[in-house]
């Protein structure tokens, strides 16, 4: 059972309106906006009832025999009760959603505190043992001997490929282990407490992490942590960035307007090495055109850089907030595509593609307009305001964890939450099944089936952007530039 | 009177018939509104969304609203029965 969900059923969606100032499964958010409906209707009704009884001048005169007005005052009455009753009931359902939003809020940033706190003291206790044992021979040669059994148990760098086949060390990994939403949390909590078990083995006072880590400011955290990973990865030949290109692929195809979340996360390109990464929809006229961007997730999980640029190193890059090869790749492509600064754009992206499809939403040369990303790490890439952002994230999907917890607060975010595995059990065999883009495409086509209004409204969006006239669709491949990987 | 009887605030037979008959049919589409809007009512089952005392309390408020609806169409029942006999009525004068 999902902690995040607790006292709602599981396997439904959870929508998180303006960051997480309302919570809710969407079939309570429905509820409530149906009867905040009522309670208009009820409203126009007694007005009507009103009206009926006022068409008859002689109303007044009639106080015998069988006539309609005292049924149609009872009535008027009646309904003027039930707009009142509709009001405080509505009224209760959005209480109830913003009271679960700010305990779960609150609770998330307790367990982050606490979790920051915790690594932090682990952080100085092991540097407190370094520096004893670091005094004494024994300490020395019990240092040395650790050292020596780590490289050999885990220095050969192994491609993080084997943790996708379930594989850590030798040691298998059960798939259904990280098919689950408390090892996720607890994911999410360590990514967002490394900075403070490195403050805590460099000696740095824990204020610094309260005052500036993900639980305070949230200037530095996860994409710090990334950035250090980086810089060291680098001083071994490995994560190194370089140069991109994006070029098209193939012939110009006929295409439909998306007509919801389940088009878009249907478009976004599978991660298959060598094939193509991005997708580019134009719908439009020559003088107006609008435009669909997909971006797919990362195919190679190697951290020795290659000329995939959809890659381990991307990942980390982003991560950190740095220009990743992915996000330059998609870059270019846009530009080569033709999309104007003024152009209206949605992006939807899977994986590494949701994190650059927010990265691009950030980067404010293009008018992005609406943002859909499926199973992307968290980060705390600041879209800007006006961008309608839909974040959807398997509450089981552990890839969505590895950027901590990014505790976003904007009206523009709506974050819908699914435990994609609460019933039924992935098929065996399957890696990492709640992050499958088939997964997210189950996902979306329930998210476009939901009666919800905040759902319904961002596939408006979508959908006003793009307009219902078809267009053209080109692939594009991202390729980092032959001669190698440059140092940046 | 020209041949035309007036009744209070000055309306002919004729145009009565035809008030009533304008009341007779904005009822009806009232009453069908309404009736539709109990149908979509009814249809908020929260079981399937929460559990415990919350569902029990939700139930109860919806029930109240149901409850509020049928007596509403009970009402406009009785307002429609009333206007089709004054419209009876009138027209058994008219024909006269």
């Amino acid at each position: 059972m999902s902690s995040v969900s607790d006292g709602l059923e599981d396997g439904d969606l959870v929508v998180s309106v303006g960051g997480s100032a309302t919570v809710a499964t969407d079939a309570i958010l429905a509820q409530s906006q149906f009867v905040d409906a009522l309670h208009d209707d009820a409203a126009d009704w007694a007005n009507r009832a009103y009206r009926i009884r006022n068409l008859d001048p002689m109303w007044p005169a009639n106080w015998l025999g069988q006539d309609p007005w005292p049924d149609l005052l009872q009535a008027a009455g009646r309904l003027q009760q039930l707009a009142t009753l509709c009001s405080e009931v509505a009224s209760n359902l959005r209480a109830a959603a913003r009271n679960y939003g700010y305990a779960e809020r609150l609770v998330q940033k307790l367990a982050l505190l606490s979790a920051a706190d915790m690594a932090h003291n682990l952080g100085s206790l092991v540097r407190a043992c370094l520096l004893a044992l670091y005094s004494t021979p024994v300490g020395v040669a019990l240092t040395g001997i650790l050292t020596l059994e780590l490289m050999r148990r885990y220095g050969t760098m192994q491609s993080p490929s084997a943790v996708q086949n379930g594989s850590v060390g030798g040691v298998q990994i059960s798939p259904r282990l990280l098919t689950n939403p408390a090892v996720v949390l607890l994911v999410r909590l360590a990514a967002s407490s490394i900075d403070d078990a490195a403050a805590g083995l460099g000696g740095m006072p824990r204020i610094v992490g309260r005052t500036f880590g993900d639980e305070g400011l949230g200037l530095i955290g996860v994409s710090q942590t990334a950035l250090r990973v980086v810089a060291a990865a680098r001083a071994l030949g490995l994560l190194q960035e370089g140069p991109v290109t994006a070029a098209a692929v193939g012939a110009p195809t006929r295409a439909t307007p998306p007509t919801g979340v389940g088009d878009l996360a249907a478009r976004i390109p599978r991660a298959v090495p060598g094939k193509p990464q991005v997708r580019i929809e134009k719908y439009g006229t020559l003088d107006n055109p609008s435009w669909a961007v997909y971006i797919g997730g990362t195919v190679d999980w190697d951290p020795v850089a290659t000329t995939e640029p959809w890659d381990l190193t991307a990942n980390i890059a982003a991560v950190a907030r740095q220009n990743a090869g992915s996000f330059s790749a998609v870059i270019d492509a846009m530009k080569a595509a033709g999309i104007a600064p003024s152009d209206p754009v949605v992006l939807a992206g899977h994986s590494q593609g949701g994190l650059v499809a927010t990265q691009v939403a950030a980067y404010t040369w293009f008018n992005v307009q609406a943002v859909a990303t499926f199973g992307a790490p968290e980060s705390r890439v600041p879209v800007p305001p006006g961008v309608a952002t839909m974040t959807v994230e398997h509450t089981d999907d552990v890839v969505t964890a590895i950027g901590g917890a990014s505790l976003l607060d904007s009206d523009d975010r709506l974050l819908v939450r699914r435990e994609a595995f609460a019933v039924q059990e992935p098929l065996p065999g399957t890696v990492l099944p709640a992050h499958n883009l088939d997964t997210y495409q189950e996902t979306a086509h329930i998210i476009d089936a939901s009666p919800e209004e905040n759902l319904s409204g961002f596939r408006s969006t979508v959908t006003g952007i793009i307009g219902s006239e078809p267009g053209e669709a080109v692939l594009w491949r991202g390729v980092r530039l032959p001669g190698g990987p440059a140092q940046q | 009177m020209d041949g035309v009887e007036m009744l209070l605030h000055g309306q002919s037979r004729s145009e009565r018939l035809a008030m009533l008959r304008t009341q007779r049919n904005l009822l009806f589409t009232l009453h069908a509104d309404i009736t539709a809007g109990r149908r979509h009512l009814s249809m908020l089952d929260p079981s399937d969304v929460w559990s415990s005392r919350s569902q029990r309390e939700y139930s109860c408020r919806v029930a109240e609203m149901l409850g509020d609806v049928d007596v509403v169409l009970h009402y406009l029942d009785e307002a429609l029965a009333s206007v089709r006999s004054h419209i009876h009525e009138e027209e058994q004068i008219c024909r006269a």
